[in-house]
């Protein structure tokens, strides 16, 4: 039924050398096909890519909601109860992601089962009867919240990811416009599989759908919005405790520079060896989760940070540490050994991401080849990137590598203020109760004119 | 409870993954139990200790466990190694045993078996360093629980049903300024004895090298008495049936919590007991989550878990969030009335039989990760039963007899201890 390109990419066994080809190519101009071969030996995936620009968050949330509670709910005369019992006793594991331009529903299983389990996912898609219930429960799920509730570092990223990422405006999503388009078949399909063939994979995952145009949100996605420096900080003064995170989004020059970016973000806080740990926790005795972060968003950008958890007494006194941390990795005083674990580290969660992580594959794919692949040959130049690294030049370049401090935002949700860090910061923000990250964002980007 | 057999075919059990035998060693000198499981296809030697006792066996500190846990990883890596304290440790307090995992190829094996070792001496950290270790705890306790709210009103509901904040409950945050060095030395010196702690050593290694080194290690050691679970007789009052409601802020949603305590008597055979709990309670599970969830729409979300102890104690608590329209107090009832619509339920063999293909998926899926496998190692290992491989416990759950799943199912539904507490948010967010 589909017409298919189909294209390899191979990675060496151990990961030091890349080599990547087209194998054949037939093209409907509907639904592309790629493959890759990087995930370990037994399991498979597939991904179902739609391209559909998002421009808010909640839009986002909106659709990914819609398509869980589509998995979640009965497909005809099966029960939730049959549906699940078959997922279990056949390993199908389903996961949504999404981009400001993809939707993604990828299905993973045992090589021995993945024929079925796309013959399951077939059966999901082309089910168009959504269940109320199901999609109150995730709308649910998927409802925003806010760090400030749990004060977790994760939160705090992923308000800030949201922040630079969904820029527009126009809110509402009429349900039946959603419906008819997760519908329409997916255009791409992104297979990945080590020594297994596909055959009619993409056949079977695309048999009764139909063809038709992106119809929602077909309007390009708003540039993403650059983050403000400065302090934002939620009071509280009965707090016990205060989280503290300070970083930035970076865009980098090229892909050796986010990979040095990456290993630098390693030793200041990647476990225990990391800066971060042995100061932090180890030497004073201030946090339980002292860490980096380096979590790539779309092509050569990057959030980057670095927070802990401390006891709000404390917290001005850890915060001005957290700063020499990040100034000493910067001016490049940096040890031989720390910086060889770091880029161990590194690697090791590069190959850890190809070998298990399917989605994680699939989006550094689609930065590149958001709408269809390339008439040649794909090449990740990340991964090469990333293995030729030169250790003593981090070091050297780590002040070109990393933003001036000055550039960062700090985030800190709990404690008393300290006037002393207010009074010093031209960008200051106190955030009111109640209100999200993204208030004092707003507030900081107007007074440094980002928009 | 009317039992209806329906014809099915069986499920296949197969298990296609390379074997693990679990070789009881046969000289383990002090210690309570030894296992090696040579595993061909792995490069690396994986070592758990497993010390026999954990959050239960506190007397009147919660939390005393869980820090003597922090002070004798930390004094076992400062004791081996010339740069301690910048590796990931990996250690974990459970409710009845705390396990310390070393990891190493087998060049590095001594090494691993002297950090294993080290963790039975009294740990030897400087006085200052032990208690600002306190302070470690307590962030990491805050973080777990600014995680996980909800743990904190499960562990209300366990206090209700056990009229207690000892051994069975617990109350590690409020305890938490009362953790001091003196109690963790001394909950040390009583639980962290050889007798009280089992080794399982997996991997790379052959039965006569992992012997070898036991008693290179271990061949000092003394047996003495395993220290006793006295938690075991800790039971709630056969009467209870305990509704708590309050108003809190540390929530998210309107959220119940429920416990329940029953029995299962027949001891004859404790592993197949087992086996026959993770049947049965998938079975209980699916039938309420069915109801309150995926056919109703009493719940918005719903989680269970089920605890079997050594003795045929059995735990379960449940935690649900209502769903649009639905209050605390029908939720409640409805919970009720779901786990005691199981008297007159049939259960059919074919039931039964999901019920067993499912637990086997679920240990083939795991067994595809190497440090699954440990997980498996450590369950029983944990009540100081022997070990179980993946596909050991795939034989297990074949050879389940009906009859203990279905006593399991019906003590279950029958009158029981329970206690809920119904907790509504101060404001709704």
């Amino acid at each position: 039924m589909s017409n298919k390109k189909i294209i390899f990419i191979l990675i060496g066994i151990y990961f030091s050398v890349t080599s990547v080809f087209a194998d054949e190519q037939i093209n409907d101009e509907i639904s592309y096909v790629t493959e890759f071969a990087s995930l370990n030996n037994n399991i498979a995936a597939a991904s179902l890519v739609w391209t559909l620009n998002t421009q808010t968050k909640e839009q986002s949330r909106k659709l990914q909601a819609f398509l869980a509670a589509k998995i979640s709910g009965p497909i005809g005369n099966k029960s939730v109860r049959e549906i699940i019992d078959f997922r279990i006793i056949n390993d199908i594991n389903f996961s949504i992601e999404a981009t400001p331009k993809h939707l993604i529903l990828t299905v993973q299983s045992p090589k021995e089962n993945f024929k079925i389990a796309a013959q399951h996912a077939n059966e999901i898609l082309q089910n168009n009867v959504i269940n109320n219930i199901w999609l109150k429960r995730k709308n649910h799920s998927y409802r925003n919240i806010s760090s400030t509730q749990l004060r977790t570092p994760e939160l705090v990223e992923s308000e800030l990811i949201n922040y630079v990422l969904y820029t527009g405006t126009v809110k509402a999503l009429e349900k039946d416009m959603i419906n008819l388009e997760i519908s329409r078949r997916p255009n791409q399909i992104i297979l990945n599989a080590k020594d297994f063939d596909f055959e009619e994979v993409p056949n079977i995952l695309l048999k009764g759908l139909t063809n038709y145009d992106a119809i929602l949100n077909n309007e390009p996605v708003k540039p993403f919005f650059d983050l403000p420096n400065g302090i934002i900080h939620l009071a509280d003064e009965k707090s016990s405790e205060t989280l503290i995170f300070a970083g930035t989004v970076q865009k980098f020059k090229t892909l050796s520079h986010q990979a040095e970016a990456n290993t630098l973000f390693k030793y200041m806080g990647y476990g225990a060896g990391s800066e971060m740990f042995r100061i932090i926790r180890q030497e004073k005795r201030a946090s339980y989760d002292p860490r980096s972060h380096f979590t790539q968003i779309s092509d050569q950008l990057a959030l980057t940070g670095l927070s802990a958890t401390v006891a709000s007494e404390k917290w001005s006194e850890i915060y001005d540490l957290i700063f020499d941390i990040y100034n000493n990795t910067r001016l490049g005083l940096n040890t031989e050994k720390g910086m060889k674990n770091s880029y161990n580290t590194m690697i090791n969660e590069l190959i850890s991401n190809l070998r298990r992580k399917p989605n994680w594959l699939v989006k550094r794919y689609l930065e590149l080849h958001p709408n269809k692949p390339p008439d040649t040959f794909i090449n990740l130049k990340l991964i090469d990137a990333s293995f030729e690294l030169s250790l003593p030049e981090i070091n050297i370049m780590a002040k070109e590598i990393l933003p001036e401090p000055s550039k960062l935002i700090s985030i800190i949700i709990g404690g008393k203020i300290n006037s002393k860090i207010k009074d010093n910061n031209k960008f200051y923000c106190q955030l009111p109760k109640n209100q999200p990250i993204e208030f004092c964002l707003k507030k900081l980007s107007v007074a440094q004119d980002l928009f | 409870m009317n039992i209806f057999f329906l014809s099915l075919s069986l499920f296949l059990l197969t298990f296609p993954v390379s074997a693990q035998k679990v070789i009881p060693l046969k000289n383990i000198h002090g210690l309570y139990n030894a296992y090696v499981i040579p595993i061909d296809d792995q490069a690396r030697i994986d070592i758990q200790l497993i010390i026999l006792s954990g959050s239960y066996d506190e007397d009147d500190i919660s939390g005393i466990a869980h820090y003597t846990e922090h002070l004798a990883a930390l004094s076992s890596d400062a004791a081996v190694l010339q740069e301690p304290r910048q590796r990931d440790l990996n250690a974990f307090t459970s409710q009845v045993s705390t396990v310390y995992t070393n990891t190493g190829t087998e060049s590095e094996l001594d090494r691993i078996m002297k950090l294993t070792r080290a963790v039975l001496d009294t740990p030897q950290l400087t006085q200052s360093f032990k208690e600002s270790e306190i302070d470690i705890v307590k962030r990491e306790v805050y973080y777990k629980e600014r995680n996980a709210p909800t743990r904190w009103l499960n562990r209300l509901a366990l206090q209700k049903l056990y009229n207690s904040k000892s051994g069975r409950a617990e109350t590690p945050v409020e305890d938490l300024n009362k953790l001091t060095v003196e109690r963790a030395i001394k909950f040390h010196n009583k639980h962290y004895k050889p007798s009280n702690s089992m080794l399982i050593i997996s991997g790379k290694i052959n039965e006569k090298l992992a012997q070898k080194k036991v008693s290179e290690y271990f061949g000092s050691t003394q047996k003495t008495k395993r220290v006793k679970d006295v938690w075991l007789n800790q039971r709630p009052n056969k009467n209870l049936n305990s509704v708590t409601k309050i108003s809190t802020n540390r929530l998210l949603n309107n959220q119940l919590s429920f416990a329940k305590f029953f029995r299962f008597a027949d001891l004859s055979d404790i592993l197949g007991m087992q086996a026959s709990f993770f049947i049965a309670s998938d079975i209980y599970n699916s039938h309420l989550n069915d109801i309150l969830y995926l056919d109703g729409n009493i719940a918005q979300s719903f989680s269970q878990s089920s605890y079997i102890a050594i003795n045929g104690d059995i735990e379960y608590t449940a935690s649900l969030i209502p769903f649009e329209g639905v209050n605390l107090d029908q939720a409640h009832k409805e919970l009720k009335n779901a786990i005691k619509s199981l008297r007159d339920k049939s259960i059919t063999k074919k039931e039964i039989e999901i019920a067993r293909a499912k637990n086997v998926a679920y240990a083939k899926s795991l067994s595809q990760s190497p440090r699954a496998y440990l997980d498996f190692f450590q369950n029983l290992g944990s009540d100081g039963l022997p070990p179980v491989s993946p596909k050991e416990f795939a034989k297990m759950i074949a050879d389940a007899p009906i009859k203990d799943i279905l006593k399991i199912i019906t003590a279950f539904s029958s009158d029981s201890p329970n206690a809920a507490i119904l907790a509504k948010l101060d404001v709704e967010r």
